[in-house]
């Protein structure tokens, strides 16, 4: 891993247009799923993306790769400022920013091929000149990923939700992309099957000198395989720290109280521990201040007037609240 | 220690007949839950898990059927009651928790009215006696405003408060026996530890025996007293909820252990368990987990080993564990 960056993500926001429901209501709504989020990813390595359903983690991943338009903020790829770019000017990046889908049952087409899955992005980029090399790429990115070459004209629904998982591996692989987003790709799967992908992934990273950004809500999956980590809530991005200092000396209330909720094996304390109360706020309407400061057993005055800044504790560990 | 079961599941087997041949998604598994006692059930999907307590519920839809066994709770075949007497028992003495909050509630009722509905059938409460009574459970949950709350529908609600609401609505009958399948797997980690306590507090509160069904092992390993390890339709190990994770006996339990990212080291390969879950359909020869153990003998894939009590009160079903042996 050297510093080079490849993805620079600032300042970011990305809202939806919420519905009037009362006639005379002018007032514009909406929700603030991404609200300014600001990330460096560079060359080669893993980072995580943590935090609870509707923190905007995955609205954050497709913004990044452009298949939502941000409201505000920039988005650079290699250098290269790509947040307005048109359709025709951003397909050559769209060969290098590739997804890997949460649900393996809805991300396949179900009338298509194996074969013709894998090869889909290819075809689309014209990556091939003739059809002999289409096939051979198309076994060689079948074997890298554990398919059977021989279930080539075979159809999604012959397989199991590993084994399609692969297939999606397979078909984000297939236009040697240099960055991939990974949006829950392992929650899906039981535990034995879990081992076997992210151990495919961690493999293909090495071959293929993947940079990848992974979305989950697992804390342990996100343990195991990330250089770093951040930690989202209501949009924003609250600590960010090399994976051991997220888990090991966490700052912020809110990673505190996430790791605190995760459910150890031989440790029967979870009635002792110190919960999160409520739930999290909705993002049409988030608190003012600190976003957190409604469920923070430390809140002060500050919090729910000022919205905390990103402040360094040190080079690697970054942290938005006001006790530090 | 015999009377103290408040459920005694034997020899339990149920049958889906499908297109494509007779499927047994229950073989012939026998367990008990005693009083005031947590019983966690953990296993992949399709093992059977959720079939189990469909069947104690006999809740089994067409095509699946009990076939075979016996489900006595507190001294009753619950598979010999009619219809009618079933229906008593379901709701009153044993409740149950589904998985998904939001499929498991009407829609177009409020939630108020959904558990008034129990305690009227049940309990035979008149309408203002219901509400209040409503009202009581929606705050024994902990739901904040629950007079306001008992008005609204389950859309209004976040997905943890509408798994109170089940819960409220499982409690409405102050049931013996309370069963979640899954009940926090749709459900963020923050939330998930509220219900998980909020379970454990209740069952203790109001003296319940707990059946808690999941994949998630350190799920189990937080809240339930005794742990069952199911694979393929089949018990493969039962123990006391602290041996288990330290002491795994059957292969299947240890793999599964070992397969976790977060018991794994950073930068190690994690375990694999190679291949997958048998097909049911088929006529399987052997041990169910021979083809994916990693200490397969040559006679694991010719005999099917016994569920044998090995040690104190540690049951396994492994050719490579004797009798008797610690």
């Amino acid at each position: 891993m050297n510093d080079e960056i490849i993805y620079r993500v600032e300042n970011v926001k990305t809202y939806f247009p919420v519905k009037n429901t009362k006639l005379f209501d002018r007032e514009k709504r909406f929700v603030r799923a991404v609200d300014g989020v600001s990330l460096e990813i560079k060359r080669g390595e893993i980072v995580g993306i943590v935090g609870e359903s509707g923190c905007g983690k995955s609205t954050l991943g497709r913004t990044m790769l452009r298949l939502l338009e941000p409201t505000e903020g920039k988005l650079e790829f290699e250098g290269q400022d790509i947040t307005h770019l048109s359709r025709k000017y951003m397909r050559p990046y769209r060969r290098d920013i590739q997804i890997m889908f949460q649900d393996p049952y809805a991300s396949l087409d179900p009338r298509m091929t194996v074969g013709n899955i894998i090869a889909e992005p290819m075809d689309r980029m014209k990556t091939w000149k003739t059809k002999e090399e289409r096939l051979k790429r198309i076994v060689e990115l079948m074997e890298v990923c554990g398919i059977n070459k021989a279930f080539i004209n075979r159809y999604p629904h012959e397989f199991s939700g590993g084994q399609r998982q692969r297939i999606g591996i397979a078909r984000a692989l297939s236009v040697n992309p240099k960055f991939i987003v990974c949006d829950e790709p392992v929650s899906a799967l039981d535990v034995s099957i879990q081992s076997q992908i992210i151990n495919l992934m961690i493999e293909l990273r090495e071959k293929f000198d993947l940079t990848m950004m992974f979305i989950s809500h697992d804390l342990g999956v996100v343990e195991y395989i990330s250089d770093r980590v951040a930690i989202m809530y209501l949009g924003r991005i609250v600590e960010i720290a090399k994976t051991e200092e997220v888990f090991k000396n966490p700052h912020h209330p809110y990673t505190k109280a996430l790791l605190e909720s995760i459910p150890q094996i031989g440790e029967k304390d979870l009635v002792k521990k110190d919960l999160l109360e409520g739930d999290i706020p909705s993002p049409i309407n988030p608190p003012s201040g600190c976003t957190f400061h409604t469920r923070c057993p430390y809140a002060q005055e500050i919090c729910s007037k000022e919205c905390p800044q990103m402040r360094d504790l040190n080079e690697n560990h970054k942290v938005a609240c006001h006790l530090f | 220690m015999k009377q103290d079961n408040l459920l005694e599941v034997k020899n339990l087997t149920t049958r889906f007949k499908l297109d494509d041949g007779i499927l047994t998604a229950v073989d012939g598994i026998s367990f008990e839950v005693g009083r005031n006692q947590t019983v966690g059930i953990v296993g992949e999907s399709g093992c059977g898990k959720s079939v189990t307590s469909f069947s104690i519920l006999q809740l089994v839809a067409p095509p699946g059927k009990v076939a075979e066994g016996e489900i006595i709770f507190d001294g009753q075949d619950l598979l010999k009651l009619s219809k009618k007497e079933m229906r008593k028992i379901r709701g009153k003495k044993i409740s149950m928790i589904f998985q998904e909050p939001m499929t498991s509630l009407n829609p177009v009722y409020t939630i108020g009215n959904q558990i008034d509905e129990m305690t009227k059938l049940h309990l035979g409460l008149d309408k203002q006696a219901a509400k209040e009574h409503t009202i009581e459970l929606l705050r024994a949950v902990k739901i904040p405003s629950p007079e306001q709350r008992y008005h609204e529908y389950p859309h209004q609600l976040s997905g943890g408060m509408r798994q109170r609401v089940m819960i409220a609505m499982a409690l409405a009958c102050n049931p013996e026996m309370l069963i979640c399948d899954e009940p926090t797997t749709a459900l963020d980690v923050t939330v998930q530890a509220q219900i998980l306590r909020l379970i454990d507090e209740l069952k203790q509160k109001n003296n319940m025996s707990v059946m808690i069904i999941t994949h998630d092992l350190a799920v189990i390993s937080e809240v339930a007293d005794k742990v069952i390890v199911m694979y393929a339709g089949r018990i493969v190990e039962e123990s006391d909820e602290k041996d288990i994770f330290t002491k795994p006996l059957h292969p299947y339990t240890e793999a599964l252990l070992k397969s976790i990212p977060s018991n794994a080291q950073r930068g190690e390969k994690l375990f694999m368990i190679d291949g997958m879950v048998p097909n049911l359909l088929k006529e399987n020869k052997g041990c169910m987990f021979a083809p994916r153990c990693q200490y397969a003998q040559p006679h694991c894939f010719e005999t099917e080993p016994e569920l044998k009590t090995v040690g104190d009160g540690r049951k396994v079903r492994c050719h490579l564990r004797g009798e008797g042996e610690e």
